[in-house]
């Protein structure tokens, strides 16, 4: 009769233990750890890369051309470059040229990571006349990319025109 | 001069937008949000570039990734881009994309040091001082190459590509 009572209470022990301390160990699985609660480089969802910047009247036609985001030959590092061509704007016209690395955050936002500038670019790009944007990842979690290009036509008035690469996912993140 | 190696050539295509939304498709997003992000993109054109070593015997090489070049004008036309393009003015905008991030510094058009090391890795021994010697050509997809020489026209690839893509789509 003792030892069957000593059982009955440690079943009832047990089923106390199960109903009390099982939630506390579930909470204490999900914490809300920072990366949880913080914007951190992600993978972007579809839409994400919509163009901002919509065409509108200009003085002259140009064109914003620039590759995509990649390995740059400096192991370690990603890059992307921008330069511009000519359409019927006056010869010899210069630019400045923007192009900037974005990596995308978990809070729907592009965060851009490093910028490269070339000023009095000519036409046509070539080495000496296109921007340079590079960063060294700083981990290797998979992670959503793109390139922003923004030509600025010296002496001559022009739009907000943005040339965007498509969104490419590389094993590489900076925080 | 090199032995094996004989020539270099880069190939230039253009990505339509079906490539583009069949891409996303196969990265999981469902048709209506793949074509949505297509029709976005579409004042903006887009190629791809492969390089290539040519062997004396066999199949050519891959040297690098694939890449890929894009061009949006200020006008928002795409087809007033491919008016204005030409095989001479695309290849100018394909050797912008292949020259190395140091080009500015090293003077040198392509990366001779990581082809003489995707070489290298592919058995094939070879200097960057003979990989100078060699011709590198660019060579243009045929339906690429039609669009450039006015023959057909980007636009109609376009449209014909977003047609299907929202036909898909329904």
């Amino acid at each position: 009769m003792k030892a069957r009572f000593i059982l009955l209470l440690a079943a009832v022990a047990t089923l106390v233990a199960t109903t009390l301390i099982s939630p506390s160990f579930a909470t204490a699985q999900t914490p809300a750890s920072p990366s949880a609660v913080e914007p951190h480089p992600a993978i972007a969802p579809p839409g994400a890369n919509a163009p901002s910047a919509t065409p509108a009247d200009t003085y002259c036609v140009f064109y914003t051309r620039f590759d995509d985001v990649h390995w740059s030959s400096t192991a370690g590092d990603v890059s992307g470059h921008g330069w511009w061509d000519n359409g019927d704007c006056p010869a010899g016209t210069k630019a400045n040229i923007t192009t900037r690395l974005d990596e995308y955050y978990s809070d729907g936002s592009w965060k851009t990571k490093n910028t490269g500038t070339k000023k009095n670019a000519y036409a046509g790009g070539g080495s000496a006349n296109r921007a340079n944007a590079r960063v060294t990842c700083q981990g290797s979690n998979t992670v959503s990319w793109r390139t922003e290009t923004d030509i600025d036509l010296i002496g001559i008035s022009d739009t907000n025109n943005i040339g965007r690469s498509a969104t490419y996912n590389l094993p590489c993140s900076v925080n | 001069l090199t032995g094996e190696i004989t020539a270099l050539f880069a190939v230039c295509d253009l990505i339509t937008p079906i490539q583009r939304y069949e891409h996303l498709r196969r990265e999981g997003w469902p048709p209506s949000d793949a074509t949505s992000d297509v029709l976005q993109l579409d004042r903006t054109i887009y190629c791809t570039i492969q390089e290539f070593a040519v062997r004396r015997v066999g199949a050519a090489i891959p040297l690098r990734r694939r890449a890929e070049w894009g061009s949006h004008s200020s006008s928002g036309d795409a087809e007033d881009q491919w008016r204005r393009m030409s095989p001479e003015s695309m290849t100018r905008e394909v050797l912008n994309v292949v020259l190395p991030d140091d080009a500015e510094e090293s003077g040198d058009d392509h990366p001779w040091g990581e082809f003489v090391e995707g070489l290298k890795s592919q058995g094939i021994s070879v200097s960057a001082e003979d990989l100078r010697q060699l011709p590198y050509n660019v060579l243009f997809a045929p339906r690429l190459y039609d669009i450039l020489i006015g023959a057909s026209a980007g636009a109609d690839v376009a449209l014909h590509d977003l047609a299907d893509i929202q036909q898909r789509t329904l």
